[in-house]
């Protein structure tokens, strides 16, 4: 209803959702410019060696087409590696495109046409020859899991495995009742709708404008000014939209590199983009085994936990993430011992993908606490709650909240879970098993330093601005929603900008934290606007506010009111007019408290449960319900949030059963690099998902009291499947992810 | 090469079924490269994957063939339906012929890609690429059609089980036109299968489909027409599945058997999209499945 004001935590529709239903929104690649040149990318055919010879003639003579880029007439570079660093850069030489005639992966860029049309630029591509002279390449983490090592740490937001509590190897040995299994899941693309894809337009006094998909308009900032020796202030980052990143956009990928060097060579604007196979050509989640020992009592109390677990990474950076130490934070026990190592293979380096490295470690932590559940003949929930920590022994602090024990009461309530038959197979519906599992999901609740600009027009409109960036998540909306709710206005009279260098920098959108980062920043700097109107209203002669305190008014329907007697009002415009304030600005920047959130542990946590049913003629396994509750803190736009658990759930499911790029080791290639073979769920695989919030209050974490929500809803969701069809089938699968084949 | 170089290519819309003739015969003769285009679903993807042509001269001459009126069309004349090469999968998914005495074709329409293919792609396609993982064939292998096809010579007739050769290859000529299938329908109300298994629920191609059509009288089957998808090079036919379940009353039929029976008339093999032993297994599977619905006692 217009006039009135939205709250934090009710559930709005998208902000942008008209624009982007209706086309208005514009993508990375849809920006034009002047003469824009379009850019082609040629792959490398072979995993590693060198090139032996690049014969670009035949593509220069077609018509149209305007250079070839290649390592042997590429400009001048940045010498250090430091220069290619981005902020999401793990320890390592990051790679540099066109650099040398060194081929360090399948399907690196070799070439870059630049041609008048897209066209006219891939069909020349395609007639680039490159010969190579080959080294054996070695791709099969399975192959390279002796010669794992420990991983260099570096990468930001990192934490090595906790050193060891007690002995866990001895108390193992010594278990009444333990399990020990490996657990393997393979590389997963993030594929989002959106290909990647960079528009550099060439400003005539030689500045850069530079619209890219990205999670972080700062860092592609960063990066193109250290690589290509530019001021910051030369290059404008511009990323209103983002069609899905789920992570891949963290890093600066080769297409912004090679967009901004033909636009630098060529003195002309730019576009590059990138195709569905060559989104299988940079990061993506590492193959990954694991090993989880458990040993517990005959009544069922965890007396040891082993997590180990090896990652593939590339030859020239240690991809990392925290895999093995979420045990610490779910389980008393005193007796752990975590182990992390990569391998090296001549793949390109993995990149964070929603919930890195938690959506692994669960996988398997979960899978072996179900299985020690039916060791034990005990419930897989009685067995968590028997095993329940208040306090996160790998730092030996307390949480700031932890309303898990409310996800397992709700989730189970809503799910009927005391309904289940503890025994496998002795649940059936016609011709189908079915099965019924649980899973613990967990993820850090994290604040970064955020900034933000408020500018509060007398005609009532304000508009709120901050670099990060909406990768579908429901950014905008959530911001509008925070900024309305604090003037009272209502969200038509408020706009929210965001994925722009010229605004106040935000952190990288990742990690879940840009709700608790920029929407403190976004809290801050209205509620400084609103001192800012308040202390007007004051100010006007005869004011019924006079003598109030700002604690004494509310802000609802464009006016200040005082709240005992909210006839008492003065409205925004008529304080802003006496003051002679046209408009009012403020720009603050939010850090976190570190010293009080230090004393915490701050994590998000869910209990996932799902029904499957399996045809055991075939192996088929329909997902037909899940119910996920989350402790996710305050929840400050409902419907958003909403659609963030139901996106991750799908996921889960297509982890659990569907996605794995599946590379040809012979080749060192991913083969099935397109949709129609690079499987996630259709539509018809998803039936019932429900969706709870825990009420979660939660000072410590930010001001809001959000925690975050963009990847807890994957966690756990794959080991919750694939304890279900254990449950229906009896078979234990431990290898991701369940096709049909392995059930037989 | 790729789409976007479809630019490059000349295309006509031939007026009428010899006029195509005479072109592909022409070219054929001179080993001109030809393109017949339907809905384009096939080769179009095609293009994407497919190295540069050498020469711009070695670029094949496109013919639509998508709005002939001799390729369109499905009629019904007493038992006998009659589908036009160039019919879509929605135009038989929404014919009442069809519907009514064809329904396996019906649901396998359903299965093929989502509504955009099904609006576009036609059985002339599916037949001329000939995928041993094709939905369209597997259906018509059950339901012994015979293929019409044209050329400068005239008509001719290719029943269906001498049609397939190797790999994507058949005893259809480079210069003749998939101009329509027949089939001779069972009974109306004849029990059928149509059983599609992939990773996912739509949009997969098929670890093995299983299409069936079958008359039963009493205790025996009359008739039995199988297809089966992503198990042999081509379409697989079951040919001694189909004899076994002639040759003996349903009763008498054993799970052992049938097994032994698929496992000769099939040889799946690994790839990407799944297990020789899962194939084998899921054929088995289907097969029985099938024969139990239809009264074996397996
Ligand atoms: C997203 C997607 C999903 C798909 N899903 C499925 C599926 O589930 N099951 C399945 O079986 N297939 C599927 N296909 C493949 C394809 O849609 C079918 O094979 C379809 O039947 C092809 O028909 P078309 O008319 O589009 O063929 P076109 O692409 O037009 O032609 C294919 C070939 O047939 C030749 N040809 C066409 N008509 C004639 C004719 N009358 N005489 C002689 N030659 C002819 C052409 O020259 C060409 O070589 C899918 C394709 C896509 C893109």
């Amino acid at each position: 209803m217009r006039g009135e004001a939205t709250r934090i935590g009710d559930g709005i529709n998208r902000v942008d959702g008209r624009a982007k239903v209706t086309g208005q929104a514009k993508y990375a690649a849809e920006f034009e410019a002047e003469g824009l040149l379009h850019g082609w990318v040629v792959s490398s055919g072979v995993a590693k060696g060198k090139i032996a010879t690049l014969d670009t003639s035949a593509a220069l003579a077609v018509e149209g087409v305007v250079h070839v880029l290649t390592h042997e007439n590429r400009p001048r570079l940045a010498w250090f590696d430091k220069s290619y660093r981005d902020e999401d850069a793990p320890a390592g030489s990051p790679f540099r495109p066109l650099y040398d005639d060194a081929i360090v992966y399948s399907g690196q860029p070799v070439a870059l046409v630049v041609a008048t049309t897209l066209e006219i630029a891939r069909h020349a591509a395609s007639l680039v020859r490159v010969t190579y002279k080959t080294e054996e390449h070695e791709t099969d983490l399975a192959a390279r899991r002796e010669k794992a090592r420990k991983a260099r740490p570096g990468k930001g937001g990192y934490e090595p495995p906790p050193k060891p509590r007690g002995n866990a190897d001895e108390a193992l040995a010594k278990a009444a009742v333990k399990v020990d299994a490996a657990y393997e899941s393979p590389a997963e693309h993030h594929n989002p709708m959106e290909m990647h894809a960079t528009t550099v337009v060439h400003e005539p006094d030689g500045a850069l404008t530079i619209y890219d998909k990205t999670q972080g308009v700062t860092n592609t900032q960063t990066y193109v000014s250290n690589v290509f020796g530019l001021k910051p202030d030369q290059v404008r980052v511009i990323s209103p939209f983002v069609g899905g990143a789920f992570g891949s956009g963290l890093r600066p990928q080769y297409q912004v590199f090679l967009a901004v060097m033909a636009a630098q060579v060529l003195k002309r604007s730019v576009r590059v983009t990138l195709t569905r196979q060559q989104m299988f050509t940079f990061g993506y989640r590492p193959a990954t085994w694991q090993r989880v020992a458990l040993g517990a009592t005959a009544e069922g109390k965890l007396e040891a936990v082993v997590h180990e677990a090896i990652g593939e990474t590339s030859r020239f950076e240690d991809y990392v993430e925290v895999v093995v130490n979420w045990s610490g934070l779910l389980y008393q026990c005193d007796n752990a011992r975590y182990d992390y190592k990569v391998a090296e293979l001549d793949v390109y380096t993995p990149l964070d993908m929603r919930a890195p490295g938690a959506v692994l470690g669960l996988y398997a932590l979960e899978s072996a606490m179900d299985e020690l559940s039916y060791a034990l003949h005990m419930d897989p929930l009685a067995l968590r709650l028997a095993n329940y920590t208040e306090r996160d022994q790998n730092t030996d602090k307390p949480f700031s909240s932890k309303e898990l024990r409310a996800c397992y009461a709700q989730g189970a309530a809503r799910f009927g879970w005391e309904k289940r038959l503890p025994t496998p197979r002795a649940m059936r519906e016609g011709n189908k098993l079915v099965g019924w599992g649980m899973a613990t999901g967990i993820w850090e609740a994290m604040q970064q330093k955020a900034a933000a600009r408020a500018v509060l027009s007398i005609d009532g409109k304000l508009v709120v601005g901050s670099g990060t960036s909406d990768i579908g998540t429901g950014t905008y909306t959530a911001m509008t929603q925070i900024a309305a709710s604090i003037l009272g206005l209502p969200i038509a009279d408020v706009t929210f900008k965001l994925g722009d260098t010229t605004l106040p920098p935000a952190p990288l959108q990742g990690g879940s934290w840009t709700v608790a980062s920029v929407g403190t920043a976004v809290k801050a700097v209205c509620e400084a606007v609103r001192e800012q109107v308040f202390k007007l209203a004051k100010k006007m002669k005869g004011s019924p506010l006079a003598q109030a305190s700002l604690d004494e008014v509310i802000f609802a329907g464009g006016e200040v009111r005082l709240a005992r007697d909210p006839a008492q009002a003065v409205s925004i415009a008529a304080a802003m007019r006496a003051g002679e304030a046209f408009t009012l600005e403020e720009e603050t920047s939010t850090l976190p408290q570190l010293q009080e959130q230090a004393k915490y542990t701050r994590a998000t946590h869910s209990a996932v449960f799902v029904e499957v049913k399996v045809d055991e003629d075939l192996g088929k396994v329909e997902v037909t319900r899940v119910v996920s509750a989350i402790a996710g803190g305050r929840i400050v736009s409902a419907k958003t949030a909403r659609s963030q658990i139901l996106g991750a759930v799908v996921w889960g499911i297509g982890m659990a059963l569907e996605e794995e790029t599946l590379m040809d080791h012979d080749l060192g290639r991913f083969m099935n690099h397109n949709l129609a073979e690079y499987h996630v769920p259709v539509n018809a695989d998803v039936r019932d998902i429900e969706v709870i919030f825990v009420p979660e209050e939660d000072e410590v974490v930010n001001p809001l009291g959000a925690k975050g929500l963009g990847e807890i809803g994957i966690v756990g969701v794959a080991a919750a499947i694939a304890n279900a069809v254990f449950h229906a089938t009896g078979k234990r699968v431990r290898d991701l992810p369940i096709t049909l084949d392995k059930l037989l | 090469m790729s789409v976007s170089d479809l630019r490059l290519f000349e295309m006509r819309r031939p007026a009428d079924l010899p006029d195509v003739c005479a072109v592909l015969a022409e070219r054929v003769s001179r080993s001109e490269p030809t393109v017949l285009l339907a809905g384009g679903t096939d080769w179009l993807v095609e293009q994407e994957t497919r190295p540069a042509f050498a020469k711009e001269a070695a670029l094949p001459l496109v013919l639509d063939v998508s709005r002939l009126p001799a390729l369109r069309g499905i009629t019904l004349d007493g038992d006998r339906l009659r589908i036009g090469a160039a019919a879509t999968y929605l135009d038989m998914r929404r014919d009442p012929a069809v519907l009514a005495r064809a329904p396996m074709l019906e649901r396998m329409g359903r299965d093929i890609g989502a509504i955009q293919i099904q609006a576009r792609g036609t059985l002339g396609g599916n037949l001329a690429t000939a995928s041993p993982a094709a939905d369209g064939v597997t259906a018509l292998a059950a339901y012994d059609a015979t293929l019409v096809v044209h050329s400068v010579r005239g008509e001719r007739r290719i029943p269906f089980a001498s049609l397939q050769t190797a790999y994507k290859r058949s005893t259809r000529a480079a210069d003749e036109v998939i101009v329509a299938v027949e089939i001779d329908l069972p009974p109306a109300g004849s029990p059928w299968i149509w059983r599609k298994v992939g990773t996912r629920r739509a949009q997969s191609i098929s670890k093995v489909a299983l299409a069936g059509v079958a008359v039963r009288e009493g205790d025996r089957l009359t008739r039995l027409g199988l297809g089966m998808a992503s198990v042999a090079p081509v379409t697989a036919l079951l040919s001694r599945v189909r004899t076994l379940a002639t040759s003996r009353p349903l009763r008498d039929l054993t799970a052992a058997d049938i097994d032994a029976a698929v496992d000769a008339d099939v040889s799946p093999i690994d790839d990407i999209r799944s297990t020789r032993d899962y194939r084998a297994h899921c054929a088995r599977s289907v097969v029985r499945a099938f024969l139990r619905d239809l009264g074996a006692p397996v």
